[in-house]
């Protein structure tokens, strides 16, 4: 049971190999980070935000109303 | 009127990315549990072999997640921009599930990960073991999560519509979440997952196999990917039955499309192990059908009948007739929300109000349609029924392969000739693609066969959709599609990389000091 409670051994990861690993995968991570933000910034920010107010939703699903209290 | 290119352009954009980020999703799902089935090996038995064959899955497993990670997000970016009317109408029950996951499972997940690369040296055996076995918990509780809402859309219950916000609201969250739909969905994909983890690493250690290298290590791996492979196929298919017999109690029409079961049969109905659906004719040819095999697996009873497409499109005719109602109702109470009788006649025809919405796909005003317009707008309640036919059958002929391969897997290693049969090796090999398309293709059952319905029988997708011009959906179409192609050249790029150098290449095996063989002599001379 004493066993099971040390530190495991020197690890893989501490090696140089290893070590190239993790910038990999930070790298890969910082990368995808910086693309979404792009996408987001381009693509997504300059789209018209939807009117979801009740009033337009209703507008929205149903046939326009004429004598809607809300559209006044 | 609705613009249907934009409709189509927010569904492919949708489909594509959902289809994408669910290439990595089952991968982590299935290699998390392999992880810490070879770590717990390690901690039991102290040998160094296990500890590697953990470190080497891992780094796979490493780079699978870091390339998966956030490719979510952008489903959740569309939810704003070209689905802004289906985030508000639902967005109040389809958001509770999807935030849990985000401060629940995925910061667990995400916490977890980075403790298990780097926390070898740091921590001791068994918590790095608990660490792993928490990484896998996570995994698995994010998708639990994915999963309740996505079932919510399949079947919604513990929700009402609320006529003052004109939206679903929440009236029971227990119902959501034990929603029978999301519970048999969740372990039918769970363990679709674990049967790709499996194979990932019985074809990868078969490879080394092949080539001559490593061959302790991927024997060894090849062992614990048979045992759990087909424990999980079998899984699959006995939970993908429960999966089943949940759309036979809530999508009736979705099962009748991917059995292209024209007609109501009269029970046990049969099942069409082969044929050629035709659309125009309503009628399948050249179709080899298996006697009760549908009946009793759709309604696990012999004298219950399923309703064939024909029968089902006339209960959504009747159903639109009375949709028309309720939304005759919603538009006397927009003029005045004290009209008694209205509010009445409403909640008497609310659960069919979803049909009369249909009608808005061709006509601004639902309350002027003609009997054609109703019918056309039933008809269109049928989903793509050669596209279900097809791809249900080629998911369950890779369901059925799966079982085979792991089957016979488990046979040879527990024969330990596992390197004897290079036949097997390849067949092992050449088997990789085929977890990743059976799940490509569950999910294309699963929400093609939804359609026209994004809430099954309460929002018709096209009135989910933004008012959103054809040029905006296009171009963040193209921003998705470039940066995702570019995501999997990279991610191809490095699993390969590793997965060619393999254990011996990254210098984790054989290790500098040989392994000691343990001393069981003390075990033996235990009385």
């Amino acid at each position: 049971m004493a066993e099971s409670h040390r530190p495991a051994e020197a690890s893989w990861f501490r090696s140089r190999g290893g070590r190239r690993f993790g910038v990999e995968f930070g790298a890969i991570i910082v990368f995808k980070l910086v693309a979404l933000a792009l996408i987001w910034f381009f693509c997504i920010r300059p789209l018209p935000h939807a009117d979801t107010r009740p009033a337009a939703v209703a507008d929205h699903l149903l046939a326009p109303a004429h004598e809607a209290p809300d559209d006044r | 009127m609705i613009d249907e290119t934009v409709v189509t352009l927010s569904r492919l954009q949708f489909a594509l990315t959902a289809l994408y980020h669910f290439l990595f999703v089952p991968l982590t799902l299935g290699l998390s549990w392999m992880l810490a089935i070879m770590e717990a090996v390690y901690v039991m038995t102290g040998r160094e072999v296990w500890k590697r064959m953990t470190q080497f899955w891992g780094v796979l497993f490493g780079i699978n997640f870091a390339m998966g990670v956030a490719t979510g997000v952008t489903m959740e970016f569309q939810f704003g921009t070209n689905w802004a009317y289906y985030s508000h109408y639902v967005g109040d029950i389809f958001g509770t599930p999807l935030a849990i996951e985000g401060l629940m499972a995925f910061f667990l997940e995400a916490t977890f990960i980075g403790l298990f690369f780097f926390g070898w040296d740091r921590l001791s055996r068994v918590k790095h073991l608990v660490v792993t076995f928490l990484l896998a918990l996570g995994t698995n509780l994010s998708a639990l999560w994915i999963l309740i809402a996505n079932a919510w859309m399949q079947n919604p219950v513990g929700s009402r519509f609320n006529l003052d916000t004109m939206r679903m609201e929440v009236t029971d969250f227990g119902a959501v979440v034990f929603n029978p739909v999301a519970q048999s969905k969740f372990v039918h994909t769970v363990s679709a997952g674990y049967v790709l983890g499996a194979m990932f690493v019985l074809s990868i250690s078969a490879w080394y196999l092949l080539k001559g290298r490593n061959i302790d290590f991927a024997k060894r791996s090849m062992t614990v990917a048979a045992s759990f492979g087909l424990a999980s196929a079998l899984s699959v298919v006995v939970l993908g039955d429960e999966s089943g017999y949940t759309v036979t109690e809530h999508q009736k029409m979705k099962l009748a499309a991917i059995e292209a079961m024209w007609e109501t049969e009269p029970a046990p109905a049969a099942f069409t192990a082969f044929g050629l659906p035709d659309v125009a004719e309503r009628t399948t040819h050249y179709a080899i059908h298996i006697p009760w095999l549908m009946g009793i697996i759709g309604t696990r009873s012999l004298d219950r009948v399923l309703p064939g497409i024909g029968e089902l499109v006339g209960d959504a005719e009747q159903r639109i007739a009375g949709g028309m109602k309720a939304y005759a109702a919603m538009q006397r109470l927009r003029v005045d929300r004290n009209d008694a009788a209205a509010r009445a006649e409403f909640e008497a025809h609310e659960r069919d109000l979803g049909y009369a919405l249909l009608l808005k796909r061709s006509l601004a005003d639902p309350a002027t349609a003609s009997p054609d317009d109703i019918r056309a707008a039933a008809a269109s309640t049928i989903p793509n029924v050669p596209v279900l036919f097809w791809a249900f059958r080629i998911m369950v002929g890779c369901g059925l392969w799966f079982i085979a391969l792991f089957a016979y897997s488990f046979w040879l290693s527990a024969r330990r000739e596992l390197d004897r049969r290079r036949w097997y090796l390849k067949a092992a090999l050449w088997s990789l693609p085929l977890p990743w398309l059976a799940i490509e293709l569950g999910w294309i059952v699963a929400e093609y066969g939804r359609q026209p319905w994004a809430i099954e029988g309460v929002l018709p997708t096209a009135l989910g959709v933004s008012s959103v011009s054809v040029a905006q959906v296009a171009t963040s179409l193209a921003g998705f599609v470039l940066f995702y192609s570019a995501l999997a050249v990279v991610d191809a790029v490095l699993m390969l990389k590793y997965a060619r150098k393999g254990p011996d290449g990254l210098g984790m095996w054989p290790p500098a000091t040989p392994e000691p063989v343990p001393d069981h002599s003390v075990v033996a001379a235990r009385p």
